[in-house]
């Protein structure tokens, strides 16, 4: 139905627009500044490649990998709990760093660099999903989904105790929140949505390995919530189109393929930097990054 | 039967001796060229008071303008090292001057200018990719590969001449940072700003001295690797991490104590992958640095405000 | 010698903090009664701030009790002790600044901290109680305002409207007319009189002697880390101790 290039794009689009919509809730309401968010993705990802490669059904696979970064967002955001600014930033890039060794280096597990090939599409109601299509209603649907659910989450009084955090966190404890647990929730939650959208990486490419969850590949989601504007979710969804699109004219110029890697990466940089320099509130925002 | 007992049980003991003294010797060559990094970052965090991650991609471009210069433009070796370390500091001076300072002039946080270095460091590694291409790159200036003897174990000149480098930078910053007007304003603006602003030191010429003499260093750091271990073109992550691991250990404000913690860091590792796998070699300092970060921010040399609070 | 007094909102006991060498505070014992308002002056760096800070918990002491309507609070954390009753307002602005003054206010009085799925409203009640300080204060118009668009004055009214909202058994003021332009000291006068009447105890810590002297029951004077005299303002007035301290400040 519609070509497979722009079935793929689609594709991406949704998973980006997932794990970006989760980083938001971290970041742009409750202003965690946590960089190991890539290492959520990765488990998401392998969790549910190595289920679905045993033959477990998808929503098991998917709900796993919802589940187990979920885990490991509570006990890192205890571990880091009375850590502040930029010590908070790099201990959860440790993280991140320490997950990316563990896929590239416990090869039993995850065969290292090698990788998870023939991860196979979900099968269910008898539904074709290797087909493209249907699987881009899938994700979109997903992504929906994620979409309206972090939007109530957003707009109720936990959010607001979010971004009271992000705003002033002695003052949100002199009202009495309990603002601990609170982080360690928005952490859990944006480690449950990125896990998803590890899955669904797994499911389309039907290949991971460990170089798409390196600490550097944090840059374009990050990039997505700083232009977006820091707590717009419609910003963000605004970005997430625009980021994934951006660098296709890249192929279209007559490129290389070896340059086009290395063009979108910088693309991705440039654009994070210009936006960091001249315009840090983003499009959509009304919260500075700071 | 005694006899050959104890020879045999004597010559394991030579063996494992002289595996532990070769261990050692990679150990602190492994541990000298993290500290070529470590220092020059820690040089560049301590006065500017954020991690410029960018640092160990500095160092990658340290490297492939050795690899321009001497390999494509033929120049003389020794011209070639001098321009690159010359190059390296500019970039340096350029990041700065282009990136940083405009984000400190709107007072951003550390954590941003931290999310910037990150930028910049794609940036780096995205031009080496499309300058230079992906495949690896090797410099053809040290020949002789043949390791002289030390009790037991190999080691080859080029990792001498890199472990006294480590070693004659130690006393160099040392001395650097202790005697002379720039460095001592240095260590004034790295204690607290405003104080060596009221005394009449420049916070701005101070921070773009960092990141020259630091970036110097990146690129002397550059020239060793390269000739040491070859090029590509997403090394400089991984030197970061390995760098910064060292320099948190040695205590996160303390640029000899950065030299100390990367032979540190340099041994362990190399000690460490006598037990476990050695693909785990580099798990080994992203699980240090994560520990020190969590626990230790402090790092073991210097007595510091802790990162709570 | 333990008074067991009831009536005493809050007891402070032999509280101690120092900082590396410095001794921020130094045995301090006062006890607040309730409906009392009692102002803590002294000059700069004589350790107001730091008891403060150790009431409302976000010091811990070195030695020494806090002791909260008969219950010690001294080791339970800043949240806990504001759901105990402590409504801190600090002496920079903490408000939430990216949301609105609406919001702000109702973050105070909506204690439902972890419901994801209701909507962030206020109730017909907390409605009418939002805008009836808000009224107070004139600052309807504002209400639909991010807090960073108000001015200073405005800013600190809403802060003390924030304190006055958290249900509190004692509320704590750091310097509420500090930086204000007359007109405002004037209003904030007239409201915690109107709080006197209603029977709050309040703590302030105020350098304005004229502000505080018409209003306040009790005066406490701290001087390097130590109380140096207690009494009614005219007894403080007269007390040499005081003026020296100040003088040779």
């Amino acid at each position: 139905m519609i070509s497979s290039y722009f079935g793929g794009l689609l594709i991406m689009i949704s998973i980006y627009l997932i794990l970006a919509l989760s980083l938001q809730l971290a970041l742009g309401f409750c202003g965690l500044f946590n960089l190991g968010f890539v290492g959520f993705y990765a488990i998401g990802a392998y969790a549910s490649a190595l289920l679905a490669l045993s033959g477990q059904p998808f929503w098991f696979c998917l709900l796993t990998a919802a589940l187990v970064p979920t885990i490991f967002a509570y006990i890192l955001s205890t571990a880091t709990n009375k850590l502040k600014g930029d010590y908070l930033a790099l201990a959860t890039m440790g993280f991140s760093f320490v997950i990316y060794a563990v896929t590239l280096n416990w090869i039993g597990l995850t065969k290292g660099p090698l990788g998870l090939p023939g991860i196979p599409r979900p099968q269910f109601w008898g539904i074709d999903f290797n087909n493209d299509t249907n699987f881009l209603i899938l994700s979109a649907l997903i992504a929906i989904l994620t979409y309206l659910i972090l939007h109530k989450i957003a707009s109720s009084p936990f959010g607001k105790t979010l971004e009271a955090i992000r705003d002033d966190e002695l003052a949100a404890k002199s009202l009495g929140k309990k603002t601990a647990t609170a982080k360690s929730l928005a952490l859990m939650i944006s480690a449950f949505f990125a896990g998803i959208a590890g899955c669904l990486l797994a499911s389309y490419l039907s290949y991971i390995d460990p170089t798409s969850f390196m600490f550097v590949n944090l840059i374009p989601i990050l990039t997505i919530v700083v232009i977006g504007g820091l707590a717009s979710l419609p910003g963000t969804v605004f970005a997430t189109i625009i980021i994934v699109l951006l660098p296709e004219p890249l192929r279209f110029i007559g490129l290389p393929s070896s340059l086009i890697g290395p063009g979108r990466q910088l693309l991705y940089a440039l654009f994070l930097l210009l936006i960091l320099l001249y315009k840090p509130k983003g499009f959509y925002g009304k919260v500075e990054l700071e | 039967m005694m006899g050959i007992d104890l020879s045999c049980f004597s010559q394991n003991i030579k063996e494992k001796s002289s595996l532990f003294i070769q261990i050692f010797i990679n150990g602190l060559v492994a541990g000298a060229i993290y500290a070529l990094i470590a220092s020059g970052f820690s040089l560049i965090y301590s006065t500017n008071k954020f991690v410029h991650f960018a640092h160990g991609t500095v160092a990658v471009w340290g490297g492939y303008l050795l690899y321009w210069f001497y390999s494509l433009l033929g120049l003389d070796f020794w011209l070639a090292a001098v321009l690159t370390i010359i190059s390296t500091a500019i970039i340096g001076f350029l990041l700065n001057l282009l990136f940083y300072k405009p984000l400190r002039k709107r007072k951003s946080s550390s954590s941003i200018l931290l999310i910037a270095s990150v930028g910049l460091l794609i940036l780096l590694e995205s031009l080496i990719q499309i300058f230079f291409g992906n495949n690896v790159k090797t410099i053809g200036f040290v020949q002789s590969r043949t390791g002289i003897s030390i009790a037991g174990g190999l080691i080859t000149p080029l990792q001498i001449i890199t472990i006294i480098s480590a070693v004659i930078l130690f006393i160099f910053l040392t001395w650097f940072m202790n005697k002379t007007k720039t460095g001592k304003a240095m260590r004034a603006v790295a204690d607290n700003k405003d104080v060596a602003e009221i005394v009449g030191i420049s916070a701005e010429k101070i921070y773009t001295w960092s990141f020259v003499v630091g970036s110097a260093i990146a690129g002397l750091a550059g020239i060793l690797i390269t000739l040491e271990y070859n090029l590509t073109p997403t090394m400089g992550t991984n030197l970061m991490i390995k760098g910064f691991a060292g320099a948190i250990i040695g205590g996160i404000g303390s640029v000899p104590g950065a030299i100390a913690g990367s032979f540190f860091l340099g041994l362990v590792e190399k000690f460490g992958i006598w037990f476990l796998p050695s693909g785990f070699q580099d798990a080994i300092a992203f699980i240090i640095l994560f520990i020190f970060l969590l626990f230790k921010s402090t790092g073991l040399f210097t007595v510091k405000k802790e990162a709570t609070k | 010698m333990e008074r067991l007094n009831l009536s005493n909102i809050l007891e402070i006991k032999n509280l101690k903090r120092s900082f590396g060498g410095v001794k921020a505070v130094d045995g301090c014992s006062f006890e607040i009664e309730s409906g009392k308002i009692i102002a803590m002056i002294g000059p700069n760096g004589s350790g107001k701030t730091t008891v403060f800070n150790l009431i409302s918990g976000i010091l811990s002491v070195d030695s020494g009790k806090i002791i909260l309507d008969g219950s010690n609070i001294t080791d339970n954390s800043v949240e806990e002790r504001a759901r105990l009753g402590i409504s801190r307002m600090y002496q920079q602005s903490r408000l939430f600044k990216n949301l609105t003054v609406k919001e702000n206010l109702l973050l105070v009085l909506d204690q439902r901290n972890f419901n994801f799925f209701a909507r962030s409203k206020p109730s017909t009640e907390q409605t009418e109680q939002i805008n009836e300080i808000l009224d107070l204060f004139e600052l309807n118009k504002k209400i639909n305002m991010p807090v960073k668009t108000l001015s200073f004055g405005q800013r600190r009214l809403i802060e003390i409207a924030r304190t006055y909202l958290l249900p509190h058994k004692i509320m704590l003021l750091d310097e509420p007319v500090a930086g204000v332009t007359p007109h405002l000291r004037n209003e904030i006068s007239k409201f915690l009189t109107k709080l006197k009447d209603e029977g709050e105890t309040i703590l302030i810590i105020e350098h304005d002697m004229n502000f505080v002297y018409n209003l306040v029951d009790e005066v406490v004077v701290m001087d390097a880390g130590k109380i140096i005299a207690h009494g009614n303002p005219i007894e403080i007035e007269k007390n040499q101790k005081v003026k020296e301290a100040y003088l040779g400040a």
